[in-house]
């Protein structure tokens, strides 16, 4: 289950397919306020990546942006092709046509997004009848296997049964059978987890973990938990604010995050390990904030224990994190902080050297191997040490 | 039941008083249409302490914490507070609720949306009748000392994210000064970065308040930092209790071993080593792997694949309960409701309920084979 997933991603020979997911300057707007931001996003074939998020930070938004499923009034910009094929540019009628072949849905709650009287083995056969064309007894009994494919027990009896009648779990489970069915290239994991026990929890990251193996799915997995991300992510896309503040390999992240939220939340995780019962926990301060327009600054700037000016006037742009690395090695630890401090006025100016506050301009072109680099949108990311 | 009517002066403790737990529970079933939600369970909640209740859904959790709050009373066994029966009386048992506060998972539903910041954190007044003149001086402190001291006492609580909410709640419960802080699941529907907050809150408020908790959760890394004892629950039973550090870190019942290693890697380094992927490995349902029937034998330590499994891809329904063998008092079948989730089980635990065994560390457990711990 580990070791595969890598292979893919430094298959970037000659022939490569075209990747699961592709986005670019990707915008979502609800009543003019922007939910997704901007965001340049890649899924290539056989990888996860793990899209971290909280209340109002558009992980479900640009989630639905992409499977075409948000309602009309929501206002979508930028390019988004699973496999090469562009759903937002087909007719509607076209796009629901192929939306079930190109990409697998998998939402949090499978109570509300199974139908309740209808059993769920027909629920999993109507995608073969509509889809490709079955007649009833065939897609039932493919249906059966398709339930035998996500384990379970006893399919032909589970078939049968209506989603009340089985455990979260398996409700659980028959999404994942159904989201996989037509075998699509990419697959939408929305926290399908969250309201599960730790056991169950556990019973589906590997169950979709060897379903990945089987079909070479890329799959965007929706999260806020950092343990989640760390049993199935090759990469890591943090999202705040309707932006992707942060994107790397997983362990590249776990082991030295770069992003001041991402590190706390990654440091929160780790000392609710390690600290003894009775112990107050390390805590990040405020709270996620609500859908603004035109937002001047870092959006995380008012939780920010790096925050100086510069991080109010312009949002800090998504860059590869190389070469800060390189040149953070020279300086010593808070000398960039103090730097902007210096340079700004108190009325605060935007500093002269700086380049021009375009918030809207996208990471710069990505090099060779594209997926795998590491990129930050911070003003003063971590120094590595 | 003829026990007198529970002090509820919480300043004034008499010796005798202090000793005995502010909640217990002693032998406590209680039975829906026949069926056990809760199967002889003991717990001792004493003061100034942090019991934290873990187990999965259907474990119990929810019904201990109804009983608790008075709301349900217990079909066999006693539930006590401050070492004496909960009233029969409806004024009585309102009095008694002034000395519990509650605060639930859902910050979104448990506020009533309609109702201004005043009168949501002084209604437990209002219910108690403990409304004087200085009430908006009351509820201003109140809210100052859960961090929200500049909210303006007219707002309405659509005005707060999650976080905010679950203070605004916490403020509620703490308004009749309590002696016991009942919390089902509090940080579970809140943003990971503000958990925390709301968890510290709570903890503060144990510690200036002299409060007493009583913390549900199903989250172990959670409720190992909040609660000095643990018990954990699964079908109605209590499984293990002790000292929280002793659960946690070196479990002696097999249930407990396999709710932590469900609990997902902390780096990508060490993923699988403890949860999902061993669980397919060593389960047989692995697709590269055989298709050989999971191995049931005393392995030890445990292989949590195969119970976890093979216990929860059964279909709900009525078996969510445990099913009482004989009449209601006598708890649910003979054996232990672990056993068909158990890699280690054998046939004495499908034929004997394992009694509850205290050790000399303070920990009990109910397992006929327990592991080395």
């Amino acid at each position: 289950m580990s070791a595969a997933p890598v292979m893919t991603v430094s298959a970037s020979g000659p022939g490569r397919q075209a990747p699961a997911l592709e986005a670019d300057g990707l915008r979502v707007c609800y009543s003019g306020l922007p939910a997704v931001d901007g965001v340049s996003l890649r899924v290539e074939p056989g990888q996860v990546v793990a899209l971290i998020g909280e209340t109002s930070s558009g992980k479900s938004s640009l989630a639905l942006a992409v499977a075409r499923l948000l309602p009309g009034s929501a206002v979508v910009t930028g390019r988004v092709e699973i496999a090469g094929t562009d759903l937002t540019e087909l007719p509607a009628r076209e796009a629901r046509r192929r939306r079930a072949s190109l990409v697998g849905y998998i939402a949090q709650d499978a109570m509300a997004a199974l139908n309740p009287v209808i059993p769920v083995g027909r629920q999993v056969a109507e995608l073969f009848r509509v889809h490709r064309g079955m007649r009833r007894a065939d897609a039932d009994a493919r249906a059966v296997r398709e339930l035998a494919r996500v384990r379970i027990d006893r399919p032909e009896r589970v078939a049968r049964a209506y989603p009340h009648q089985l455990s979260g779990g398996m409700r659980q489970r028959v999404m994942i059978a159904m989201a996989m069915a037509l075998s699509p290239p990419l697959l939408i994991a929305d926290e399908p987890t969250t309201a599960l026990d730790v056991s169950t929890q556990a019973e589906i990251l590997a169950l979709v973990g060897e379903l990945q193996a089987e079909t070479g799915s890329g799959i965007l997995w929706i999260t806020h938990d950092m343990g989640v991300v760390a049993e199935l992510a090759d990469m890591v896309a943090v999202m705040y604010a309707g932006r992707i503040v942060e994107r790397a390999p997983a362990r590249d992240v776990f082991d030295q995050p770069q992003h001041p939220y991402t590190k706390g939340l990654l440091r929160t995780r780790r000392d609710l390990r390690a600290g003894r019962p009775g112990e107050r926990l390390y805590q990040i301060e405020g709270s996620p904030p609500a859908l603004a327009a035109n937002r001047l600054g870092c959006a995380f700037a008012p939780r920010c224990p790096r925050r100086t000016e510069v991080c109010d006037e312009r949002a800090p742009e998504l860059r590869t994190q190389a070469q800060h690395l390189q040149a953070g090695n020279a300086l010593p630890d808070a000398s960039p902080a103090r730097q902007y401090a210096a340079a700004a006025s108190p009325q605060g100016s935007a500093p002269a050297a700086g380049p021009a506050p375009d918030a809207r301009q996208p990471e710069s072109a990505e090099a060779s191997q594209p997926g795998t680099q590491w990129l930050a949108a911070c003003h003063h990311p971590e120094v590595s040490s | 039941m003829t026990a007198p009517a529970p002090d509820i002066q919480p300043k004034v403790q008499t010796g005798r008083r202090d000793a005995a737990p502010v909640v217990g529970f002693e032998s406590v079933s209680k039975y829906y249409r026949g069926l056990a939600a809760l199967d002889q369970v003991t717990l001792s909640l004493s003061r100034g302490s942090a019991l934290g209740l873990v187990g999965e859904s259907g474990s119990g959790k929810s019904t201990c914490v109804r009983l608790a709050l008075g709301l349900e009373r217990p079909t066999s066994g006693r539930v006590t507070f401050r070492g004496a029966d909960y009233p029969r009386g409806r004024r009585r048992l309102r009095r008694l609720r002034s000395q519990v506060g509650f605060v639930l998972q859902d910050p979104y539903d448990s506020l009533d949306p309609r109702m201004r910041l005043r009168e949501i954190v002084s209604e437990p007044l209002r219910a108690h009748r403990l409304r004087d003149r200085d009430t908006d001086r009351r509820v201003t402190e109140m809210l100052r000392a859960v961090g929200l001291g500049d909210a303006p006492l007219d707002s309405y609580p659509a005005r707060y994210s999650g976080g905010g909410r679950q203070r605004i709640a916490i403020a509620r419960a703490l308004m009749t000064d309590p002696a016991v802080l009942i919390c089902d699941e509090p940080t579970s529907s809140l943003d990971v970065s503000v958990q925390a907050q709301i968890v510290n809150l709570l903890l503060d408020a144990k510690h200036s308040r002299d409060l007493s908790l009583l913390f549900v959760s199903h989250d172990l890394d959670l409720i190992g930092r909040v609660a000095d004892t643990l018990v954990v629950m699964y079908r109605g039973r209590v499984m293990e209790s002790g000292p929280a550090g002793l659960v946690r870190g070196r479990p002696r019942h097999p249930y407990t071993k396999s709710l932590h290693d469900a609990v997902p890697a902390d780096h990508p380094a060490r993923r699988g080593l403890a949860g999902p992927a061993r669980l397919l490995a060593e389960s047989g349902q692995s697709a590269a792997g055989s298709a050989s029937a999971p191995v049931a034998g005393p392995v030890l330590p445990m292989s949590v694949g195969a119970a976890v499994l093979a216990g929860s891809t059964e279909l709900t329904g009525s078996t969510a309960l445990t099913e009482p063998a004989g009449p209601a008092g006598h708890g649910g079948p003979d054996c232990c409701v672990f056993a068909g989730r158990c890699p280690a089980a054998r046939a004495r635990c499908y034929a004997e309920r394992p009694p509850t065994v205290t050790e000399a560390d303070g920990r009990s457990h109910a397992c006929f084979f327990p592991l080395a711990g």
